[in-house]
């Protein structure tokens, strides 16, 4: 019967009715198949609700159509009894026991498929989805089918009265909201949010109200004895029946005339001031679902607390754009874990200082103390990064306080069983290494997750005060040798000098003995030479010479010469002239 | 015309959306891009390259360039206690751009967190040299090159693998003693020199002593002899003056003594004399009579 | 009403479309001038790197007027490959600007600027570095700020130089060392960390010890100075008193040979005149004698002051009492 209804050569003569339901079935038949294949092609559990979703539109459809066209024969087998008082009154047909069962049976299909898929979103992993791009493009295409279904139906529907095209038109209405929804979340998760699970919970919901509605409406015909009643109830109405029966109505139709009143010329104003006045609603809405969505950064990892406790112990949150429950419910803790801190340990630089010199004051002045009761000033500087975030925000009240704490203590022991001059010197690489080691070790034991990287002494000086007297020892070798050049001074000086001395000293006697040498053997030869060698020489020269000695004496001289045989006179020397004395004293004149 | 505005509004869009989804990548820079703080990949050629559009992938640069620093003077102790106060250069790059940009996020930091470890190094290394490997007059003795080598190597170990850094070279910049040392070494070096020149002056004296006394020696000798000499000529003369005379007046001494007496009396009998004669005396003989007779 | 309204919707309408036609060439011109501005010059001592989107398509660009794309497209970088550059390390001298680098140091530690060498001497020492860009990828890409590279690079050359060298051979012989060293070894480290510059000649352009104990330093100089001079004085001593001496030694023997002859002629004189005297008295005989004796005699009286005879009586006594009065 089917068939030959379905005959293109009577198809012109088929109700319009018919022809929409079997339209609207033929495409929602097309959209499910192609649903489902991108479903294969780039499993998304969203894709999947869609699908199902579009399934039980296709089963609708049928129903409308079968509908349709028993009413359409009804009215083509009264068409023929025009004009009789019977053509009045149409006594409506109610659907067939066949049609009530299998609608019973889409309904409890439908609650299974919706209970199994929100099973799915609540329990399952999220598992990577391919080609959201090409998927969410093509779903926002099908939200363009479905709302080319939805106005041609319920356009039909309208004009020809049939309750059922209208209500069908309603589902490809969803259908198309549905579709959007998922189109836009494939498109987001391309950006990296995942709302696939969400998107498909909402769709299971959907399709769960779907399957509610259509069992209560098989109910309601079943009991109630009226064709009317198979497509009547949306799922709104029956939640606002539950809820408070048409008190959401009675507001609903309120609005709407008040606002008619006011400003209603055209459709577009009112919806505007529609839109208007449930912008602040929407505004509270928006910015409280958007505490559900938070950015860790690329430095950074977080942990979710639900009411407190934090979720997933295995894997905290890395980097991206996520997704919690919105804020009283779900909590964010984030942490930079890959970011290296520093940490100053024992002393800290001031900000302004240049130069770490002994003698200047470049810090704070905590002084620890040596394996040889030496005070002195470590500037130690570690370089950690949080590793495990759970231990670092949870085992202990401030990891960051126990790190420094442990490494002071770890430092003030190991610095206490050495000499300073180690520290400072000798043995301070195998120091930096023993620290580190040690307070890994130690942190890891106190489950800090903290991840040591490296321990830097960087400057070790004794008091200000004395280092002085440190750079004085060395300064002491250097004035050692100054000491020493200081006498070898004097006695480059002094050598060559008493040298010099000496040997003028024995020049001037080595001279002397020449000169009296010389002059010794001059005279002596002088004298040897001069002297006559013959007696007769000898007797001649000595009266020559006895002979010009007396004329050179003589010479000049007052003299008086007596002859012997003159007698002897007397003699008077004139004594005043000879010595001219002033008698009267005094010596001479 | 209308369609003009169209297609120019087209183009703009198309235009803003090709701006915002590529980005170059310069020779001097390495890329990390992330989403929403998620590294997704890290483009290390340069080039033009696509990326999601405006703010939903960001491209973030870093440079990979061979950056330098200098550490900040440190007062350090060898190993055989000498303080010696020190600058160096260090030489790095980023080596793993990402891990780079998620331990240290900048140049800066990056060089702060260096010098932490490089000064450290420093002390470390330095505690195991003594002074004489820094400065010697023995090449081989003076390591510089193994400390500098050996901070490189001892940084580099930690920062390859955990901060993305890699350091190229490290050097040391200046040496310098601190005041008190640098004194004394002032001190030394003046008494050094002090030392040099005194020798080299009394050197001069000791020199200038011997020649001058050398001199005065040869003067002496050459006077002695010249002395000698003369006195040998005189001598000569004399021998010869006394060989004439005796020669010629030994023919008739008592004449030459009766000549020579003679000429004696004549000189030295002058003004001043008084004679006292006899008439006993040959001369006047003839005084007492005419024959001459003596009473 | 409303044709007039019509009219001036109708002028508004005309205008806005006037002026979108000039908006037209407007853009053309626009986008005209956009593509002319890919025009650029390198000037004859650079070299242009051309980047097209960051990627270098060309690092050797030649002098000349070249096209390019414009930005954001193509980018042009110049480098000065032909400059000459100088710079003056003066990190180990004396602080004398007030932003040199040793009077920063000097600020940051309170310790002079300076050079140890090897035998634990300080020195101050300043260098002139020539060099240029020979790798314009390299500085452009590889490299950040390869003047303080040079810089630090090249007081670390000086001080591993210096620190094997004791003070008297870098102050002298050393200096050539010093530099070719440097050269060679700052050549070296520059090239290890991609710098791109080359160096072309290093001047040592002052080595010096430091101010506080120059003038020991030229002491020792001096004292070299004063040692010669005093060989020298002492030398000149030496010319100058011993021929002295030699002249006085001829003097003296002149005088004793002069005295030589003198005696030897006056003797030969005195003698032949007795020769002639004897030889007539020998021929005169006595009474030539007698005559000399009486002539001498006669002078004699002549001459003498005073003279007394004393007549003796007979018993031979003299019986006058003479007084003699000798006058002065």
């Amino acid at each position: 019967m089917v068939v030959e209804q379905l005959n293109p050569s009577r198809w012109k003569e088929i109700d319009i009715k018919v022809k929409t339901a079997a339209i609207a079935t033929g495409m929602n038949i097309l959209l499910t198949g192609m649903k489902f294949l991108l479903y294969f092609f780039s499993g998304s559990m969203a894709i999947l609700a869609e699908a199902w979703h579009s399934f039980s539109d296709i089963a609708t459809s049928f129903l409308v159509f079968i509908a349709v066209r028993r009413s359409s024969l009804v009215e083509k087998k009264y068409a023929d009894t025009e004009g009789t008082k019977e053509s009045k009154a149409r006594p409506q047909q109610l659907p067939s026991t066949m049609e009530l069962f299998s609608s019973l049976a889409i309904g409890v299909l439908l609650t299974i498929v919706a209970g199994t898929l929100l099973r799915k979103c609540i329990q399952a992993e999220p598992r990577p989805i391919e080609n959201t791009l090409v998927s969410g493009l093509l779903f926002l295409a099908f939200s363009l089918g479905s709302y080319l279904i939805y106005r041609f139906e319920t356009r039909i529907g309208r004009k020809e009265g049939s309750l059922g095209l209208v209500s069908d038109g309603m589902h490809a209405r969803a259908d198309m909201t549905s579709s959007l929804l998922t189109g836009f979340s494939l498109v987001v998760y391309s950006m990296g949010l995942n709302l696939d699970r969400l998107v498909a919970g909402l769709i299971a919901l959907f399709i769960l109200s779907f399957a509610l509605e259509t069992i209560v409406n098989v109910g309601l015909v079943y009991f109630r004895r009226e064709a009317d009643y198979f497509f009547r109830y949306r799922s709104f109405k029956i939640i606002a029946l539950l809820v408070d029966r048409g008190g959401v109505q009675k507001v609903n139709s309120i609005i709407h005339s008040f606002l008619e009143t006011k400003f209603g010329r055209t459709k577009i104003m009112r919806v505007t001031y529609r839109g208007i006045l449930y912008l602040p609603f929407m505004v509270v809405l928006i910015g409280y679902l958007s505490t559900a969505i938070f950015k860790v950064g690329i430095r950074e990892q977080a942990i979710i607390e639900r009411f407190g406790r934090p979720l997933s112990v295995r894997e905290p949150v890395g980097p991206g754009l996520h997704l919690k429950l919105p804020w009283p419910l779900d909590k964010v803790k984030k942490v930079k874990t890959t970011y290296i801190e520093g940490l100053n340990i024992g002393n800290i630089t001031d900000r302004q200082t240049r130069a770490l010199i002994w003698t200047r004051k470049h810090g704070t002045e905590e002084p620890f103390l040596s394996g040889d009761n030496n005070f002195f000033y470590p500037y130690i500087v570690l370089h950690y990064r949080i590793k495990d975030i759970f231990h670092y925000l949870y085992k202990n009240t401030d990891a960051k306080v126990l790190v420094n704490e442990v490494a002071h203590r770890i430092a003030t022991i190991l610095f206490a069983h050495e000499a300073f001059y180690n520290i400072a010197a000798t043995h301070r690489r195998v120091l930096e290494m023993e620290i580190f080691k040690r307070l890994q070790e130690t942190l890891d034991e106190l489950e800090s997750g903290v991840e040591l990287l490296s321990v830097n002494l960087k400057d070790i000086h004794p008091p200000i005060s004395i280092a002085d007297s440190f750079e004085r020892v060395i300064a002491g070798y250097q004035e050692k040798q100054r000491i020493i050049n200081d006498a070898l001074g004097y006695h480059n000086k002094v050598l060559p000098e008493s040298r010099g001395k000496s040997v003028r000293e024995l020049e001037a006697a080595r001279g002397y003995i020449v000169e009296r040498t010389k002059r010794t053997e001059g005279n002596a030869t002088r004298f040897r030479l001069s002297l006559p060698r013959y007696s007769q020489e000898k007797q001649i020269t000595m009266s020559r010479i006895y002979l010009q000695t007396v004329q050179e004496v003589l010479r000049e001289k007052t003299k008086v010469i007596v002859e012997p045989g003159a007698g002897v006179p007397e003699l008077w020397m004139d004594f005043e002239s000879f010595f001219p004395m002033d008698w009267k004293g005094g010596k001479n004149k | 015309m209308r369609y003009i505005f169209i297609i120019f509004g087209v183009l703009v869009v198309i235009l803003g959306f090709v701006f915002m989804s590529t980005f170059t990548v310069s020779e001097r820079d390495y890329v990390v891009l992330t989403q929403f703080g998620k590294p997704t990949r890290t483009v290390s050629t340069s080039g033009l390259y696509l990326k999601q559009p405006g703010f939903l992938e960001t491209a973030n640069r870093i440079d990979r360039r061979t950056h330098v620093f200098t550490t900040q003077p440190i007062q350090l102790l060898l190993g055989d206690k000498n303080p010696i106060v020190l600058t160096c250069y260090v030489c790095w790059r980023v080596r793993d751009p990402l891990l780079f940009f998620q331990s240290l996020l900048n140049a800066e930091i990056a060089t702060q967190k260096l010098g932490d470890m490089v000064n450290s190094q420093l002390g470390s290394v330095l505690g195991e040299f003594t002074l004489g490997n820094i400065i010697n007059t023995t090449p081989t003795e003076v390591k510089i090159s193994t400390i500098e080598d050996r901070i490189l190597k001892n940084t580099n170990v930690r920062t390859k693998e955990k901060y993305g850094i890699e350091v190229v070279q490290v050097g040391i910049r200046r040496i310098a003693y601190p005041t008190v040392v640098a004194d004394a070494v002032y001190n030394r070096m003046r008494s050094e020199r002090e030392k040099e020149a005194m020798k080299y002056r009394a050197e001069g004296r000791e020199e200038a002593a011997k020649i001058e006394a050398k001199a005065d020696r040869e003067v002496s000798e050459i006077l002695a002899g010249a002395y000698k000499k003369a006195q040998i000529l005189k001598g000569e003369g004399d021998q010869q003056s006394l060989k004439i005379y005796s020669e010629a007046y030994s023919k008739d001494k008592e004449f030459f003594e009766f000549m020579k007496s003679m000429e004696v009396y004549k000189d030295i009998l002058s003004q001043k004399s008084t004679l006292v004669l006899s008439t006993d005396s040959d001369l006047f003989r003839y005084l007492n009579n005419a024959q001459g007779q003596r009473r | 009403m409303s044709s007039r309204e019509n009219k001036i919707q109708g002028t508004i309408r005309e205008s806005f479309i006037h002026m979108v036609s000039l908006l037209r060439w407007i853009l053309l011109c626009l986008i005209i001038l956009y593509l002319l501005s890919g025009i650029y010059s390198v000037s004859s001592n650079e070299v242009g790197v051309l980047q097209r989107f960051g990627k270098v398509i060309d690092d050797k660009v030649q002098p000349g007027i070249h096209y390019a794309l414009p930005w954001p497209i193509d980018r042009i970088t110049k480098v000065p490959i032909r400059i000459v550059n100088r710079i003056l390390i003066d990190d180990f001298y004396s602080a004398s600007e007030p932003e040199s680098i040793a009077r920063v140091f000097s600020g940051m530690t309170g310790l002079d600027s300076y050079c140890v060498t090897g035998d634990n001497n300080l020195v101050n020492v300043k260098c002139v570095i020539q060099y240029n860009i020979t790798n314009p990828f390299d500085y452009l890409f590889r490299v950040k700020d390869a003047n303080v590279m040079l810089r630090s690079m090249a007081c670390n050359t000086i001080i591993h130089c210096l620190s094997k060298m004791p003070i008297d051979e870098s102050l002298t012989r050393g200096k050539q060392e010093i530099a070719d060293y440097t050269k060679v070894a700052l050549q070296k480290r520059l090239d290890d960390s991609q710098s791109g510059l080359s160096v072309s000649f290093v001047e040592l352009r002052d080595i010096k010890p430091p101010d506080r104990v120059q003038e020991f330093f030229s002491d020792v100089v001096k004292a070299k100075i004063d040692r010669e001079k005093m060989i020298n004085e002492a030398e000149s001593y030496r010319n100058e008193k011993i021929p002295a001496a030699k002249a006085d030694a001829s003097r003296i023997l002149q005088k004793a040979g002069a005295y030589k002859k003198e005696v030897v002629l006056r003797a030969e004189g005195e003698v032949d005149r007795f020769k002639r005297i004897l030889t007539r008295v020998r021929e005169k005989g006595d009474s030539a004698r007698n005559m000399i004796y009486i002539e001498t005699m006669k002078d004699i009286m002549k001459k003498v002051g005073r003279k007394h005879i004393m007549f003796r009586d007979k018993k031979g006594e003299v019986p006058a009492r003479l007084r003699l009065y000798c006058p002065p």
